[in-house]
């Protein structure tokens, strides 16, 4: 039996705690952390254990049917931790940085003031199997770090749309330029209930790459002491300042790095004098500051301001707030319940209190509804999918674009409820719906406005998507990434040259079926801007195959050959000749690209934004460096990680 | 006397290699059911030892190999990679080591199911494909997975490692070798790009499998072409069944430790009439002595 299955016995936990300190590399001193350790183990209330499943996630790098980069990854132990590099073993999710955002395949925000000071674009649920009141919570990050911005616990025994509680958030933290593997351990806020689900969120925009996860920790107690308040004294409380960098020599960060045991008896320790000072002061501010405002005549100056301004004033508030300024007053009340505020609608930040009595409360006003972002809303389960169809019957009419990622209660019924009720649809968005099997029989195609298709990770198949395609003469964008079910990637690329014309982005990550052949036939889409082959196994010898493409399709702005083993000189000197408006190129992994055609294809690009050549043999740090100085408008991707010891243990 | 010294340096380095590598927690298994597992013991030389490159574990110089325990299933298994390809400078033990490192961790992820262990190469030879380092090479391989439930070993061999099963004094089963033609055997391969087609690869679903029902006390030997292409059969029939049934860890590595050493000093013996001398005979090319090769032997016994 693993481990991590069954806690932690108190010789382990004394063997952690220590590596711990090794890790930290802590100044405290000896006494403190063996006192510690002593009262640890002194308590059987403490358990302390690894993640033992993934529940669910957003997105991935590695393919579901492999074992490299992918989020099954992050269970057990630590298996690199402390090494810093970029492992096949950990957790990697799919987008860092701004360039997502930069590419032509870029996605409006929907009612972006919505989504608050704290994004997120990647979550991870993970499961463990001893419940716990989580006390510290940690993250292994063995690359790039510094992305998780929210933890949230899942409360048992609770219906599920009330049991996400907030563990933590904050800014996503920048650590580039640190080359060290980081424990994170923010402190976590207090709740007395027990947790046995976790769920990590994350914003990559800050990251100069990919971030990579090797594990999660959780420590917590199995019961809270009766006698109210939690004892830290008999249950010490290890954490890590949310800014504590691991392995980093700066004396001073150090300081903040320590462990530090939080007593709250403390608090009663300091002199009165000193602590009271301050707060009677403010009262007494307070007061002056009411008194002078009672002096003033009671206008409410809004009276003067006319609905239209107050509009757009309002239009700058996100859901919570204006569900808050309906309570006000009457004139509020009728200017909040406006349509005009609900054309576009997010419920993406409130996924974890999503239920269907919410969605519900906004129908009233959700008449001229035409954007509707619902993603991550499956989670809590709160809804069911025909209450869902039944809503996109009467909201859906006006829907033009329609967001669905990781949900669900998303079937095959709800894509036909799609199909009758949104046909002015530009946008569906489908990324992660595993639940839909597309096996149902599809009926007659209305939805011919559409733009953009995303069908990232999930099962359809080729027949399902030709009913699609053929009908779709407008579309612009389709994301086939990780869809294992499409058994001929060559024949829907036949299908989206003849009926797709316009097609700008097209993205088929880990399209293991598809080959050269696949690829001449995309030689039609003149208005090809992005592409992304990224590990299409099948093309690794891609013959001309490129070359022609490139040839035909000169408005190319981003084009991704991760893998292609084959790809060699002659096509990235293509690139540059045939796609002036190249921004984006991803070529890490191939062997042949050599130092001198690197060279020249970084001359020729002059509009060049990206380029990452990691993991391409031929070039050296020196070169990449040289050229860093060089083209300083280049974001050059290298890494130089010891990659030598990347596959022993 | 330089030779002393290289030796008492080899054989240091098999005891540690050997001791390290026991696995200890199998003695709790042994009474509560009669549940089998494997008790093992592994020994081996690099080729060529050199000081440039320190033992690693699981690696003896081209050749890899894994233990790992999954739900249910014991698994053991040895790779050799294919040593040609120093000459294009890739190093042949970064692909037998890739193979055997993903095996074991494909094994305690939980995604192996104990009668498919040529799945768990192909598995294997996949994930190499899903590397952003590309890993070049080529590799023989061999797996015995052991499902503890309905106490069966299941193989998957393909290329001229092998393993072979003795009970009471007998070889009650083994491995064929597959062989294109001599001394050329069927292997997993990645080649570099410029090189597809010209380079003999085989498809993972071309190991031979089988399944076979073991018994308390059974001895398995895995092992690369180093051992059997130097120790006659004989010989190794004999070491084997001396530990037949033997659940002493130190006993069990002596015996991996003698075959192992045995078919290090027969490899460089060049007047004996190696298995590979009689094979390179039959094939026409008059030859005798030993084949000097890296050796790998995992010797198990099957505890109930």
């Amino acid at each position: 039996m693993n481990d991590e299955q069954v806690g932690f016995n108190l010789a382990d936990l004394r063997k952690l705690c220590k590596s711990y300190m090794d890790y930290t590399r802590t100044y405290m001193d000896r006494k403190e952390v063996r006192r510690i350790n002593r009262q640890r183990s002194s308590s059987d209330n403490f358990v302390f254990q690894f993640s033992s499943d993934v529940v669910d996630f957003s997105s991935q790098y590695g393919s579901d049917i492999s074992i490299s980069y992918t989020a099954s990854n992050v269970t057990g132990r630590p298996s690199k931790f402390p090494n810093y590099g970029d492992f096949p073993q950990s957790y990697v999710m799919r987008s860092y940085g701004p360039w997502r955002d930069l590419a032509p395949s870029r996605k409006c925000p929907i009612m972006p003031q919505n989504a608050g000071r704290i994004r997120s674009e990647d979550y991870i649920i993970l499961s463990f199997t001893i419940p716990v009141i989580p006390v510290v919570i940690s993250i292994f990050e063995t690359f790039t770090p510094g992305s998780v911005v929210r933890i949230s616990g899942k409360v048992i025994d609770l219906p599920e749309t009330m049991a996400w509680r907030l563990l933590w958030e904050g800014l996503p933290q920048n650590c580039n330029g640190t080359k060290h593997s980081r424990l994170f351990a923010p402190k976590l806020n207090h709740i007395k209930e027990l947790v046995k689900e976790i769920c990590i969120e994350f914003n990559h925009s800050q990251l100069d790459y990919y971030t990579e996860l090797d594990a999660v920790s959780m420590g917590g107690i199995l019961k809270y002491p009766e006698d109210g308040e939690l004892d830290v004294m008999s249950i010490p409380m290890v954490t890590h300042t949310s800014s504590g960098y691991v392995g980093d020599n700066d004396e001073e960060q150090n300081q903040e790095l320590l462990l530090n045991v939080r007593v709250p008896s403390m608090a009663s320790n300091i002199p009165m004098s000193t602590s009271l000072d301050p707060f009677m002061k403010l009262i007494k501010n307070i007061e002056e500051l009411e008194n002078e405002w009672r002096k003033v005549p009671a206008i409410d100056y809004t009276l003067q301001l006319p609905n239209e301004s107050l509009m757009q004033i309002f239009s700058y508030l996100d859901l919570k707030s204006l569900r808050l300024c309906m309570r006000v007053c009457k004139r509020f009340n009728n200017i909040c319940t406006d349509g005009y505020f609900y054309r576009e609608l997010n419920l993406k930040p409130y996924w974890c209190s999503f239920s269907y009595s919410m969605l519900i409360s906004l129908e009233p006003y959700c008449d001229r509804m035409t954007k509707l972002d619902l993603s991550w809303c499956g989670i809590t389960k709160g809804i069911l999918t025909i209450p869902f169809n039944l809503f996109l019957k009467r909201c859906g009419r006006n829907l033009t674009n329609l967001r669905l990622d990781c949900c669900e209660f998303v079937n095959d019924t709800t894509l036909i409820a799609i199909n009758l009720f949104c046909i002015y649809l530009k946008e569906l968005s489908l990324r992660s719906c595993t639940s839909i099997s597309f096996e149902l029989i599809c009926p007659p195609q209305s939805l011919t406005e559409m733009e953009r298709m995303d069908f990232y990770r999930t099962n359809i198949n080729r027949d399902y998507l030709s009913f699609y395609i053929t009908d779709m003469p407008k579309l612009k964008h389709i994301n086939l990434g990780s869809c294992k079910r499409i058994q001929c990637m060559d024949h829907v690329a036949h299908e989206l040259s003849i009926w797709n014309k316009q097609l700008v982005s097209v993205d088929f990550w880990k399209s293991y079926t598809l080959s050269p052949t696949g690829l001449r036939y995309l030689t039609a889409l003149k208005q090809l801007e992005e592409i992304d082959l990224g590990w299409c196994l099948a093309m690794s010898i891609p013959g001309d195959s490129l070359l022609d493409l490139v040839k035909s399709c000169p408005r190319l702005k981003k084009i991704i050959v991760v893998s292609l083993r084959g790809v060699c000189d002659r096509d990235l000197l293509a690139f540059a000749d045939y796609c002036p408006l190249l921004e984006q190129i991803d070529l890490v992994g191939l062997r042949a690209i050599t130092v001198d055609a690197c060279s020249k294809f970084l001359q020729k690009c002059k509009n060049l934004k990206l380029i990452d050549v990691n993991f391409c043999e031929n070039i050296k740090e020196d070169d990449v460096n040289d050229w860093r100085l060089k083209y300083p408008n280049v974001c050059i991707q290298f890494t130089t990680s010891d990659h030598s010891n990347v596959y022993h243990y | 006397m330089q030779q002393i010294v290289t030796t008492g340096r080899l054989i240091s380095r098999a005891l540690w290699n050997g001791f390290t590598n026991l696995a200890p927690s199998n003695s709790e298994h042994v009474n509560k059911k009669r549940e089998p597992s494997f008790l093992y013991a592994v020994c081996g030389f690099p080729k060529e030892s050199s000081r440039k490159h320190p033992p690693v574990k699981g690696k003896f110089g081209d050749d890899a190999w894994f233990s790992a325990k999954g739900k249910a299933i014991d698994v053991l298994g040895v790779a050799d990679g294919v040593g040609g390809w120093r000459h294009y400078g890739i190093d042949p033990g970064e692909f037998s080591s890739f193979l055997m490192t993903t095996c074991e961790r494909l094994v305690s992820l939980g995604k192996v199911k104990p009668n498919e262990p040529n799945k768990l190469l192909a598995q294997s030879y996949y994930e190499l494909l899903e590397n952003k380092q590309p890993i070049l090479g080529s590799s023989t391989a061999c797996v015995v997975v052991l499902n503890k439930v309905t106490s069966s070993i299941y193989t998957a061999n393909i290329g001229d490692s092998g393993f072979m099963v003795v009970r009471g004094g007998h070889v009650v089963h083994r491995s064929e070798e597959q062989q294109h033609y001599f001394n050329t055997p069927y292997q997993l391969s990645v080649p570099p790009p410029a090189h597809n087609g010209q380079v003999l690869s085989d498809s993972p679903d071309s190991a031979d499998t089988s399944d076979f029902a073991v018994e308390n006390g059974d001895v398995i030997l895995l092992a690369t072409d180093g051992v059997f292409d130097n120790v006659p059969d004989h010989l190794l029939l004999k070491e084997l069944s001396q530990v037949e049934g033997v659940c002493d860890p130190t006993k069990l590595q002596c015996a991996a430790n003698t075959i192992a050493w045995m078919a290090r000093i027969l490899a460089f013996d060049r007047s004996f009439l190696s298995p590979f001398a009689l094979s390179a005979q039959a094939n026409g090319i008059n030859t005798v002595g030993g084949k000097p090769d890296d050796i790998t032997v995992l010797l198990a016994t099957i505890a109930m």
